[in-house]
């Protein structure tokens, strides 16, 4: 039982209460133009290329037994003017050109964790999180691991450390239902009310996503929505007034928080060698974001934030 | 409410109207030094007439807005005047008595600092008076006990202290009849009170500090701590409430005008005047003894946001979490000139070394955050500077041969060590007796009741307690490079000993290839690694070892400090490349945390490999800098996690910690434009500073310092 593993971040703040430990899993069933976590799109272990800290010393192109490396132009007196080319699709992600590289300009991201493996990385930082943290278990989308996180938050329950679920709600209830029991904690995402504009923006429409959210409510599981707000594609004012009904019937929230678009994530497609979906807007400011939380906290009776 | 601009203006403004210019001050403390040589009198005697002389004619200034009386045109030990007189002659005494005493120590001393190897000295500046024997005594009280003792046993001593304490009053008296000249009636019937009682009132209380911090640093010992000012000073705030003299408003005014005064004279300039919070109380059982005048005194500083004075909090599980939470909200709008104590901890390393348990209610960190007994401890807490990762440039010494094993390599360093440090510890020990002859303190002593019960200076180890600092710097540097020589020669067979010998020698030039490798592959120090986390315990477990075993000529002996202060720029200007890719002639590693950039597990990683020391072999203070992104920090989530991360660190054994949150951008972008940055203020090491007054060099390592926390 393994859970394929992009990154494990420590001392983190904004994902759950406290101080935590947050563990990005690898795949994602929604496929968001603004994904600010490109390399957790896909399951597999990916070649990240850094550009910024490449050198063009080609000591990866020696190292590398498919040829995946090419370099052209620049010069030996001006090495970082060379174009450094990775031909993807003949990576066997051997690593070895990982190794050559002593800037650390490559890496590969992505690699598998049974939950046993994961709690001692966890547990590292267990006296951080005394103060109401714990571990956040985010992504990539981690319901499509459930049994293996149901695993690891039992094994992080045992110990007396809170778990929080991470998720975009594109998952089936029989995901959730695995997870619940060992969960304190349910960050789910709200991308936008309208399905047909949510299926052009993440691949998929809202309906499972919304169900979901409802049976959490039911079942009365704490959940706190967070909604990434992405000028031209969620910010409509009707989109937070449908936004603002929904979520007025589900009775377990406990916050909502608004997400604003940032454009920082960019070079990460480039390192992941993906097609750039971003979108080119600005940041919304906080005069903007206002006035959408005003109209959520107009129906909600928990915090609705932005950070 | 003024503006730290104001503050300063008035203070600069100020028109002096009474006493002798620099220069014939200067003259005359030489010329009252000249004659007492010549006459053979005592140094003690002749030491306080020259204190005499200086308050006697040092200018003063009183402004018709002032809260206090406290403006003195200060130059006897102060380097914004040019070096002063009192400074020049502790200077030529202190190397009189070296070559004198120990002239290849003194030799041996300089020439180790040029190596960047170690540095000894007598350190007369940090060691604290007793505030609570001085508010309780008054002046009068102090002249009354030195009179007395003189009069059972006279001694060059006690005829030093009656000396000294009479210039303690005639100081007050004529600083009350120049306030009384300008006008300041109230401000001289305070100071008329203060020359004949004790204080009652905080204002007299507080007036009696100021008052005092100018005659110490005038007779030539810094004041590198204010004692525990919440506990010190509520009596009179509570006397002062129940009779209506002050509202907590009011005394809050009175604590903003009482610490710009220390803003105003420093102007971010020197290493900031200390105050403590905090803490328990004396007496069983523990309770912690923060109180409303703690509250009152952070909202002052917070109102003021100047880089002096700076606040330390001993914290101990019953701190109040508010108090935590205000200091963590200080830092978020940039106000950071503060560090918290780990007073547990403190305590423990504290019994560790023989202190009397009732006394540890009395721990105070002295200037930065040396932890020793307020007003019973004798604490040259710099007496030594020395550099742990020295050592390493020695194995590649020219003509040293290439070790066969990192076996040899490891047994050769820690045998450098072993033979750098005792040699370092024996010219130490030369230099703690010199103190006396430099420099005898009357008027610090005055305020010891062990060294006026045994009629000794403080400089003659008449306190209770007496100890030697010995300052280890640049731990990340030493275990960094040798983990590189490890991994790179030995493991990996990447380049021979030799040739590494050689690529270190031409400072990594043409093998940038190499150095980025030793930068990034070799376990590091402050990952949470454990072989750098066993091999730095064994490096601070053999220095702790040698320091608190050495011969020293105090009863308290030495004691280890992990820390550096910005010795580390100095140290590394002096040192050659090294195997962690660092490159020659730039800074060592910075106090106890690791290599710039090298923490490849954020502050997380630094706490994991700080835990696996025993900090309580540390008393001489071991101190983390965390560098936090300005947004990391933000909001209530970042005010929380503050609280929380100096709790967690204190948990798993930390000792002292303080924050920067800076981002590199803006101190680029001071760096163009410092007019409009003038009030930016960072924490240096254990003090803060403007940062546009820092010069360049200093202001690029700190960028780099933000640049490497991922700003």
């Amino acid at each position: 039982m393994k859970i394929p593993i992009a990154a494990i971040r420590r001392l983190t703040l904004h994902d759950g209460p406290g101080t935590r430990t947050t563990v990005f899993v690898k795949g994602c069933p929604l496929h968001c133009h603004w994904c600010h976590n490109p390399e957790c799109l896909s399951a597999r272990p990916q070649l990240l290329f850094h550009d910024n800290l490449c050198v063009g010393c080609g000591k990866c192109a020696e190292a590398c037994p498919e040829g995946c490396h090419k370099f052209s132009g620049g010069s030996g007196a001006e090495p970082t003017a060379v174009c450094h080319d990775i031909d993807r699709s003949r990576c066997r992600l051997c690593g070895k050109c990982v190794e050559a590289c002593w800037r650390g300009a490559l890496e590969i991201c992505g690699r598998d964790y049974t939950p046993e493996a994961l709690l001692p990385l966890l547990l590292r930082d267990a006296a951080f999180y005394e103060s109401g943290g714990g571990v956040t278990v985010s992504g990539g989308e981690p319901l499509l691991y459930a049994e293996a996180v149901a695993l690891l938050f039992s094994l992080l329950h045992e110990r007396g450390i809170r778990t929080a679920l991470d998720t975009c709600g594109e998952a089936s209830w029989s995901a959730f239902e695995a997870v619940l029991p060992f969960t304190d904690l349910v960050l789910f995402d709200i991308k936008g009310m309208d399905p047909e504009r949510h299926r052009e923006n993440t691949g998929r429409d809202n309906r499972r996503i919304h169900d979901n959210l409802s049976r959490l409510g039911e079942r009365g599981v704490p959940v706190e929505i967070r909604m990434p707000v992405v000028p031209g594609c969620n910010d409509g004012e009707e989109e937070f007034e449908a936004a603002a009904r929904f979520l007025a019937d589900i009775p377990s929230l406990t916050a909502v928080r608004l997400l604003p678009y940032r454009s920082l994530a960019r070079s990460k497609y480039r390192a992941a060698g993906l097609a750039d979906t971003m979108p080119d807007v600005p940041t919304p400011d906080a005069a903007f974001l206002e006035t959408r939380a005003a109209i959520l906290r107009r129906s909600l009776a928990v915090s609705v934030r932005f950070t | 409410m003024m503006r730290p601009d104001q503050i300063e203006a008035s203070f600069d403004e100020a028109v002096f109207v009474d006493g002798l210019p620099i220069s014939d001050v200067s003259a005359g403390v030489r010329r009252v030094y000249d004659e007492g040589e010549r006459s053979g009198a005592p140094f003690p005697v002749t030491r306080a007439r020259m204190l005499a002389y200086a308050l006697g004619n040092a200018r003063l200034a009183v402004n018709k807005q002032d809260a206090f009386a406290g403006i003195v045109e200060r130059h006897y030990l102060d380097s914004r005047y040019g070096v002063g007189e009192i400074a020049r002659i502790q200077g030529e005494r202190a190397e009189a008595v070296a070559r004198r005493d120990f002239p290849e120590g003194f030799a041996r001393t300089n020439s180790a600092w040029a190596e960047g190897r170690f540095f000894t000295q007598a350190d007369l500046s940090h060691t604290s008076p007793d505030w609570d024997r001085l508010l309780a005594f008054g002046i009068p009280g102090l002249i009354a006990e030195a009179e007395q003792r003189h009069a059972a046993n006279p001694t060059p001593f006690t005829e030093s202290v009656v000396l000294a304490c009479h210039a303690f009053r005639d100081f007050a008296l004529r600083f009350a009849a120049v306030c009384n000249r300008e006008g300041r009636h109230d401000l001289a019937a305070t100071l008329d009170a203060l020359a004949a009682r004790p204080p009652e009132t905080l204002h007299e209380a507080l007036q009696l500090a100021i008052l005092y911090w100018h005659v110490q640093e005038t007779e030539g010992e810094w004041v590198r701590s204010f004692g525990i000012f919440d506990r010190q000073y509520l009596p009179f705030l509570e006397r002062d409430l129940a009779a209506g003299r002050l509202t907590e408003e009011s005394a809050e005014d009175m604590l903003v005008s009482f610490f710009a005064l220390f803003h105003a004279e420093s102007k971010g300039r020197d290493a900031g005047a200390p105050f403590c919070f905090g803490g328990y109380l004396p007496g069983e059982p523990l309770r912690d003894g923060s109180n409303r005048l703690t509250r009152l005194a952070w909202r002052a500083f917070r109102t003021l946001g100047t880089p002096s004075p700076k606040f330390s909090i001993r914290v101990n599980p019953d701190t109040p979490r508010e108090l935590l939470r205000f200091a963590a909200e200080c830092i978020q709008e940039g106000k950071n000139a503060m560090v918290f104590a780990n007073e547990p901890l403190v305590r423990k390393a504290m019994l560790r070394r023989g202190k009397d348990p009732s006394d540890l209610a009395n721990f105070i960190p002295i200037g930065c955050y040396e932890p020793a007994i307020m007003g019973k401890e004798l604490s040259c807490t710099m007496q030594c500077v020395f550099n742990l990762s020295k050592p390493v440039e020695d194995l590649f010494a020219d003509g040293a041969a290439a070790p066969a094993t990192w076996e040899e390599a490891e047994a050769r360093y820690f045998a450098a060590l072993e033979r750098d440090l005792r040699e370092a510890l024996a010219i130490a020990r030369r230099w703690e007796r010199a103190w006396n002859d430099i420099n005898p303190s009357p008027m610090l002593s005055a305020t010891m009741a062990e060294c006026m019960e045994r009629g000794l200076d403080v400089s003659q180890f008449g306190t209770k307690y007496a100890t030697s600092g010995v300052v280890c710097a640049g731990l990340a540097t030493a275990v960094d490079s040798l983990l590189a020589i490890r991994t790179m020669v030995f493991d990996r067979g990447m380049i021979s000993f030799d040739d590494f010998r050689a690529v270190l020698l031409a400072d990594w030039e043409g093998r940038e290839d190499l150095r980025q490798f030793a930068l990034r592959r070799p376990p590091k120090w402050g990952c949470g690694d454990e072989t750098a986390d066993a091999l730095a315990r064994r490096i601070c477990d053999l220095a702790a070892d040698l320091i608190e075993k050495a011969p020293s000529a105090k009863p308290g002996g030495f004691q280890m400090g992990l820390w550096s202060i910005d010795w580390c720029i100095g140290i590394g200007s002096n040192m050659k490349a090294t195997p962690d890719g660092r490159h020659a002639g730039t800074p060592v590693s910075k106090n106890s945390g690791a290599n710039f950039g090298c923490d490849a597990e954020g502050p997380a990683g630094v706490v994991g490999s700080l835990s696996r020391l025993d900090h309580a072999r540390f008393p001489d203070g071991a101190v983390l800098d965390v560098m936090l992104p300005p947004r990391t920090i933000a909001g209530e989530e970042g005010a929380e996690f503050l609280v929380n991360f100096v709790r967690t660190l204190f948990a798993r054994g930390g000792q002292f910690v303080h924050f920067n949150s800076l981002s590199p951008d803006k101190l680029r972008e001071a760096q163009r434009d410092p007019a409009k940055y003038r009030n930016l203020q960072v924490r240096l090491c254990g003090w803060n500073v403007r940062f546009v007054d820092l010069d360049r060099a200093h202001q690029d390592w700190i960028i780099r310092e933000a640049e490497g926390s991922g700003a």
